[in-house]
């Protein structure tokens, strides 16, 4: 009793209940079954790169903060990082420890997050209400600690604002031996729940080939065999002073994808109690001079700053021009990086698969709508620009407004060549 | 009994007790314990008592609108026929007496149709709205419906073939004569169980409804009174199954069948009570520890699972009843 | 295969616990120390500086002063979000973050707040 006529267009999203944000999928189904699909991102441009532009590098820090709701102190780290790389500041160790200590709390708050959105998203409503009421301990750890308990506003340039106490470091101890019990029994159940290997298993698959040449980042990258953690490859804040694993699996479907996150949490739980047992004495900030003369300092430059999100790498490009308000802030949000993989495990996937297909990459829509993005998996669809098509775009829509001031081309010729564009085979 | 009754009392079952007044009561009651016990086993706080009744009021306080796209007629008509249905199906099912307000010999097989009656007003309703969403969740319910229909039928065939009778009423007697067969179904019972937990699109068969797929699916254009209708049927549907459940398998009033008078009423609808909120309970505790399937998942547990062990167990009730009988030693 | 329901020792534990939420506004959780409310700012040691104007991404805080030495601070609280940089930027000490919450209003008035003074 399947409808037989092939080609069957279902529209999800821009207004969905399985999408909390805006985003459209286009699902060509056959049946249950899915035989193309096609995304559309970008229904909430925020233009939080255009406002960073008008603000000074210590406004910008809040600013970029909301971002997201989930991993602000990834976006604040990030850019912070950048500016100090700038200004070439030495951030003392006490200062990269309770960075590397909010990172965690915050890497396992997103976790839960998704385990919990997961769960609902196959009907498993009890896990969902499980998940999230277990993530109250970190979050109220990082009320705690930071005074807030999403936007942390603890980074500052050249450290961090809030100290550590004593206190803290023992009820943080406490909170991780509560949420170790937690995990183990989440790593204990949830992948051998029967109903949840029934929807997880061989779902949503992405091979390591496929993950490799879309370069899927993060967790998603992880789950199909591909060992990427900047905390690895290039280790920011403390985290070449602490232990923990990579933790990968080679099947690459959405139980993988389950099974690395709960791993994840497990590893976060043992850097935090590094941490806590072992933070060193020592200033707060590299340096004692107000925010305002810092900013006088920073030099006419650019630099390119990688996280590692708890959605995958984050990269925040900074262009300074000599003033105290940045030239130019580019982010790439590792969501951006992992769609085209959605949109490929997509075909073949049964339509009830796809908000756990989607939800899969613990995608944040939100954070990623900058530019319009078409694509259908196959590097753009029919309106995807490519460099010198928007260029052109961009050209002509000068043209037509001749009130409206053309930016300047000076740095034209530094982005272009810059070596940051990778190769692609 | 039935030729002789007369206008009165009839009327007394069909619009008090155990029909409609009774059911009205009893099925909003059934949500609210479903949902505060779903809400505890979650670790909610889970709603207050009054709340399916201000969702009931609230809805029909509400415009009910009719999509441009529909067939009004159908549209209109696919709440009540359910409704019909499921308030019918009570008046052969026994409450508190082996004897149901209403019986003959056949009427499992009525019961078991009028059962089916809401399955087909939400096809229809969905199919009819012109939405895509609710034609992909009719879709599934027909699907469905194939899935856990055959093995329901086999399993409460089960206990018609232990007690040789396809009437409800025979078979509440003959399992009340006959405490132990309550072991000899119990995995009859089971099936039913998760047959009734498909009928009913609960988690995890609530697939044709799937809030994050399908946004709640064959419903999605109902609003208003006719929303409400049909949420008032799931709710009399949930009684009306257990309480068929609970006289199939569990001996309907048994023990307290076998008291005269008034008191053997009292303790018979106390009886009653105890069975069907039990097995409500287990449809709920079924609610809250699975995640929901997938169509083609579903239908093979019910095929390849269900319907062998119903075979199974009907071949049982046979045997233990040549055994008993004296046929085989 | 194995039978579904591995959470059912722990969903039936579940029963007995306490609510996991409290009932706001009947009950409230005590704020930590550090949090971060609406802003508290004291006249007294303002030197009319402007620090915290220029600090403040969300320009909840504006800074004026006119020709006779009089300066007049004021904040928005339905702009602020909340993040400290103004009570860090402050050379005075002059703001601080507070610890209400419960901001909501109807009318725009009720979140502005002014304080004008001589300097
Ligand atoms: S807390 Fe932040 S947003 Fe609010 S007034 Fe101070 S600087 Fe501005
Ligand atoms: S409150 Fe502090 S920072 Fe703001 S003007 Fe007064 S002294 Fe300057």
């Amino acid at each position: 009793m399947s409808e037989k006529a092939s080609g069957t267009e279902i529209p999800v999203g821009p207004q969905h209940p399985s999408l909390k944000e805006p985003a459209n999928f286009t699902l060509t189904v056959d049946g249950e079954v899915i035989t193309g699909a096609q995304m559309k991102l970008s229904y909430n441009h925020r233009g939080i790169e255009q406002a960073v532009l008008s603000k000074s590098y210590i406004e910008a820090i809040y600013l970029l903060e909301r971002i997201c709701g989930i991993c602000s102190h990834a976006h604040t780290s990030a850019f912070t990082q950048g500016v100090e790389e700038l200004l070439d500041l030495e951030v003392p160790p006490r200062a990269r420890y309770i960075r590397t200590l909010i990172g965690e709390l915050e890497r396992i708050h997103s976790h839960m997050l998704w385990l919990g959105v997961a769960g609902h998203e196959i009907g498993f409503d009890t896990l969902w209400q499980y998940a999230w009421r277990d993530r109250e301990i970190v979050m109220d750890l990082l009320e705690e600690i930071t005074g807030n308990r999403v936007h942390y506003s603890i980074n500052t340039i050249g450290g961090v604002r809030e100290d550590l106490t004593d206190e803290h470091c023992e009820t943080i101890l406490e909170g991780m031996d509560d949420l170790a019990e937690r995990i183990d029994f989440y790593q204990e159940t949830v992948p051998n729940e029967e109903t949840v290997r029934m929807r997880c298993e061989d779902v949503g698959v992405v091979p390591e080939d496929l993950a490799r040449e879309y370069c899927a980042v993060g967790a998603v990258g992880r789950a199909s065999g591909v060992p990427t953690d900047v905390r690895k490859d290039a280790p920011y804040a403390a985290y070449d002073d602490v232990d923990f694993d990579v933790i990968t699996d080679d099947r690459g479907d959405l139980l993988a994808r389950t099974v690395v996150r709960i791993g994840e949490i497990a590893q976060a739980i043992r850097i935090i109690r590094q941490v806590a047992k072992r933070i060193p004495e020592g200033d707060l900030k590299a340096s004692a001079k107000p925010p305002q003369a810092l900013l006088a300092q920073v030099p006419e430059d650019d630099v390119v700053s990688r996280y590692e999100a708890p959605r995958g790498e984050l990269i925040h490009y900074v262009r300074a021009d000599g003033t105290d308000t940045p030239a130019r802030v580019h982010i790439r949000v590792p969501t951006l990086a992992n769609w085209p993989t959605v949109v490929e495990s997509l075909k073949g996937s049964y339509i009830a698969d796809t908000p756990i297909v989607v939800a899969g990459i613990d995608p944040c829509i939100s954070c990623t709508s900058r530019i319009g993005v078409e694509t259908d998996g196959n590097h753009g669809g029919e309106n995807a620009f490519d460099l010198d098509e928007l260029r052109e775009y961009g050209i002509e829509w000068y043209d037509d407004r001749s009130d409206v001031e053309r930016p300047s081309l000076d740095g034209d010729e530094r982005t272009v060549s810059g070596g940051t564009r990778g190769d692609r085979a | 009994m039935s030729l002789e009754l007369d206008l009165a009392t009839g009327l007394l079952y069909l619009l008090v007790f155990p029909g409609f007044a009774f059911l009205f009561v009893y099925g909003l009651t059934a949500e609210y314990l479903d949902r505060k016990l779903y809400a505890r086993l979650q670790n909610r706080v889970g709603p207050p008592v009054v709340q399916p009744l201000a969702d009931f009021l609230k809805l029909l306080a509400k415009e009910s609108a009719v999509p441009e796209d529909a067939t009004a007629r159908i549209y209109n008509a696919a709440p009540w026929t359910g409704l019909a249905g499921v308030f019918t199906a009570m008046l052969y099912v026994p409450v508190w007496s082996e004897q149901a307000a209403f019986a003959f010999e056949g009427d499992l097989v009525v019961v078991l149709f009028l059962l089916s009656l809401p399955s087909f007003s939400l096809f229809f309703g969905g199919w009819y709205s012109g939405n895509v969403f609710s034609r992909i969740g009719t879709t599934r319910t027909i699907t469905q419906l194939f899935g856990y229909e055959i093995p329901f039928f086999l399993a409460c065939f089960a206990p018609a073939v232990a007690a040789g009778t396809l009437s409800t009423s025979g078979i509440v007697a003959f399992v009340e004569a006959n405490p132990l067969y309550v072991f000899v179904l119990l995995p009859a019972f089971a099936i039913a169980l998760l047959s009734l937990q498909a009928k009913l699109e609960r988690i995890p068969f609530d697939i044709p409804e799937a809030e994050t797929e399908l946004a709640t699916g064959a419903l999605v254009e109902y609003s208003g009174r006719k929303l409400a209708l049909f949420r008032l049927t799931k709710d009399v549907e949930l009684v009306v199954g257990a309480a068929l459940l609970s006289a199939l398998f569990l001996g309907g009033p048994a023990p307290a069948g076998a008291i005269e008078g008034s008191v053997g009423l009292v303790a018979g609808v106390v009886v009653f009570f105890v069975k069907t909120l039990t097995v409500i309970a287990l449809l709920t505790v079924l609610k809250a520890v699975v995640a929901r399937l997938r169509i083609e998942q579903m239908v093979d547990v019910f095929y390849r699972v269900l319907v062998p062990v119903a075979l199974v167990q009907i071949a049982l009730v046979l045997a233990v009843g040549l055994y008993t009988n004296g046929v085989i030693p | 295969m194995s039978i579904p329901g591995k959470i059912v020792p722990e969903a039936l534990k579940t029963l007995g616990k306490d609510n996991a939420t409290v009932s706001y506004p009947k009950d409230k959780r005590t704020m930590p120390d550090r949090f971060r409310g609406a802003v508290e700012f004291e006249p007294e040691p303002c030197t009319g500086c402007g620090m915290c104007e220029r600090h403040c991404a969300a320009d909840a805080i504006v800074v004026e002063a006119d020709a006779d030495g009089n300066v007049t601070w004021s904040y928005d609280v339905a702009k602020c979000m909340f993040c400290g940089q103004c009570e860090e930027s402050c050379p005075t000490d002059a703001i601080v973050m507070g610890k209400e919450f419960e901001l909501a209003a109807s009318d725009k008035p009720a979140f502005e707040d002014s304080y004008t003074f001589k300097r």
